[in-house]
């Protein structure tokens, strides 16, 4: 290796960067769509309606419940709040699960489409849709290589502090170069504390041995350090659980100060004299991933013992863990968190095509590397939001009352991005790129005009009610589309100019 | 917090403004040394100031920590664009 | 060749390496916080399992930045010998 030591890490984030670039890419990417998870959950359901402001939820919850969960194991109401509007009711019998999603009118029960949602974006980036097949790993390994490329690029660029805020526009290279160190430098704090959260959220499962030899697994080793409640009693007496959570709600108002605290209620074994209810308190409140819960007793409504404390290490693990997911994050919060994740992901992108464009300037004999890092670098940076666009269009498109119709839509997410990798291989590069991004345009700009195609509306309600969310969504995707489209006629304009300049050297020659 | 937010932008200014190739860029002229040392100094207390307020009044300071450096990361941003355009 | 050769050692270094000390860490140094009395053994597992990753990383960095590949794979395999003998002297309590 070179002697010198910045030498070593320029090489070392060039490779590091080029071997996990297209993967980081995709999971940034995904993981970044990932912070705004309900609300794009909300957009691909419309059938949801607003029920964060509905009166005395947990009663009526508790009412259809009785009628419909008789003698179930679990029982479990999730409130909604202002970003998942979603107010649903679940109970266990037999092994099988039930689900009902009520509306805020008397005893209204609405049935919104069968979708991922958002929350496909957010399986994606950790699990890679290879859950039983090492997906978990991958996605462990590539965190572990960013946090090398991140630290190999800190000591890349020269003059640490001086030379960075300068953007020279004129040449496209140097714009990309100086683009990826202003992006670089202002991301450190950001791409550092994602990456080793992710890590550390499964910490245990990379790296097994210890927890193993001296705990006898992962499992053990979590109910060792963060204790469950004490098992119930399977043979105890039957008593019906009760019927008005006032009693309940009384005490859990005492204990958490504050308006609409509760996130999630579950009564275990409901039907049983032992049987419990846990509240949990919503999770704005704490950086940890585990908010507070108190238990009561089902039947009666008087105050259990609670959860023993956890110990120090998994409380701090799960610190890191609630950092990664940030559901502590307010609106501004969150957009600044949504707008560093596609800064970093541009910044992947970026080091990609400098890649590139670096070798391709050096080299005389393009390469058979060169031809499949090009065609990657396209089919990952403009196939993975075509591939996005082209789920949502499949959201509004699908038939609502397919089969099977979440895994359809992941499966058209899938499709969509196998086509661009084969329209990358098949076409010349710099037409790949523009056609890419044109059609991922086009794609932006026709999901609001669907939207008011099937029902219009939607657009209406949205703007009389208020409908923040919606409203957003069509704003940014149209933004999007814009991007998009300029980036696209501004590269065919470039590669309309280099033609002709080639052509008339050609003709001087 | 609006405080702190406020001590941090001003104290990134100065500091910036300490070095000699940004202050060329607003000023036209060149950086006297002792000026340097001065918007500097002053920087860094904004900058400590700022992290002391957020500490001092937060009602979660733990949260408010992530808030601030979050807000360090789109005031470095900013100021870089403000840069880039004079 | 010889380029290809020497990236090749100190990637393996890096991976293999670097993941082989900081596992041999985990179990080594489990028993020494015990000791310590700093915190219980399930706590003390925890603990060093979230700071086996830091030792992951310093290996993979140094992998690259030593001048011999030689003196890497030395140093992996001493640093895996003290873990084994701190686990054979403390460990298995």
């Amino acid at each position: 290796m070179k002697p010198d030591f910045r030498k070593s890490m320029i090489w070392l984030h060039t490779y590091s960067g080029l071997v996990i670039g297209w993967l980081l890419f995709s999971i940034f990417l995904t993981g970044t769509l990932s912070y705004f998870n309900p609300e794009i959950t909300q957009w691909m359901k419309p059938e949801l309606v607003h029920v964060s402001s509905t009166q005395n939820m947990i009663n009526r919850s508790l009412t259809q419940l009785h009628k419909k969960g008789v003698d179930a194991d679990t029982w479990r109401i999730y409130l909604p709040d202002e970003r998942t509007q979603h107010w649903s009711i679940q109970w266990h019998k037999e092994g099988k699960r039930h689900n009902l999603s009520l509306g805020p009118e008397q005893g209204q029960i609405l049935s919104p489409r069968e979708s991922a949602g958002g929350n496909f974006f957010r399986t994606f980036h950790y699990t890679l849709q290879l859950r039983g097949y090492g997906g978990l790993y991958i996605a462990g390994i590539a965190a572990m290589f960013m946090l090398v490329a991140v630290f190999s690029g800190i000591f890349t660029h020269r003059r640490f502090f001086r030379d960075f805020f300068t953007l020279r526009l004129k040449k496209l290279s140097k714009t990309l170069t100086e683009a990826h160190a202003i992006v670089g430098v202002v991301t450190i704090p950001f791409c550092i504390m994602i990456c080793t959260s992710a890590i550390m959220i499964y910490v245990i499962m990379y790296m097994p041995f210890s927890a193993e030899h001296y705990a006898g697994g992962q499992r053990d080793l979590s109910r060792a350090l963060s204790p469950g409640l004490v098992n119930l009693d399977k043979s105890a007496s039957r008593h019906i659980p009760l019927l008005d959570f006032t009693v309940v709600g009384r005490q859990v108002q005492s204990q958490w100060p504050g308006q609409k605290q509760i996130r999630r209620i579950t009564f275990e074994q409901p039907f049983s004299q032992d049987g419990r209810i846990i509240v949990e308190r919503v999770k704005d409140l704490t950086l940890s991933r585990q908010s507070k819960r108190l238990i009561f007793s089902s039947h009666s409504g008087e105050p259990l013992a609670g959860y023993p404390n956890a110990s120090k290490a998994t409380q701090v693990r799960r610190v890191f863990f609630g950092l990664h997911e940030a559901h502590f994050a307010d609106i501004s919060l969150r957009w600044l968190l949504f707008l560093l994740g596609l800064l970093s992901s541009a910044l992947i992108a970026t080091g990609l095509i400098i890649w590139l464009n670096k070798r391709l300037e050096k080299v005389k004999q393009h390469h058979i590397g060169h031809f499949i890092v090009e065609r990657l670098n396209i089919a990952a940076i403009s196939g993975l939001p075509l591939a996005i666009v082209t789920f949502f269009v499949g959201n509004r498109v699908l038939n609502t009352a397919l089969e099977n119709r979440a895994s359809i839509e992941v499966d058209v997410f899938l499709w969509a991005w196998l086509a661009c990798l084969f329209h990358s291989f098949l076409r010349p590069a710099k037409k790949a790129w523009v056609e890419q991004l044109l059609i991922t345009s086009l794609g932006c700009y026709l999901l609001p005009i669907i939207d008011l195609y099937q029902d219009s509306q939607r657009l209406k309600n949205a703007i009389f009610d208020g409908n923040l969310t919606y409203l957003t969504f069509n704003l940014f995707v149209l933004f999007t589309g814009l991007i998009f489209m300029k980036t696209a006629f501004w590269l065919r304009a470039k590669n309309t100019l280099y033609k002709t300049v080639s052509l008339r050297v050609n003709k001087l020659c | 917090m609006l405080i702190s937010i406020f001590a941090q932008v001003f104290g990134l200014i100065f500091l910036s403004l300490s070095l000699d190739k940004h202050f060329k860029s607003v000023f036209k002229t060149a950086l006297p040394h002792k000026l340097s040392l001065w918007l500097k100094s002053t920087g860094w207390l904004l900058i400590g100031l700022s992290l002391f307020f957020v500490g001092l009044f937060a009602l979660s300071p733990s949260i408010e920590v992530v808030y601030w450096l979050a807000i360090l990361s789109g005031n470095i941003i900013l100021l870089a664009l403000v840069y880039c355009r004079l | 060749m010889k380029h290809n050769l020497d990236v090749l050692f100190r990637t393996l270094a890096a991976i293999v390496g670097g993941y082989l000390v900081s596992a041999a860490f985990s179990v080594a140094f489990v028993p020494v916080l015990v000791l310590g009395q700093i915190c219980e053994q399930n706590e003390a597992v925890m603990v060093v399992t979230m700071l086996s990753y830091t030792i992951f990383f310093a290996v993979i960095i140094l992998s690259f930045c030593r001048e011999n590949v030689w003196r890497i794979w030395r140093d992996i395999i001493l640093t895996l010998c003290l873990c084994w003998t701190t686990y054979y002297l403390l460990g298995d309590l």
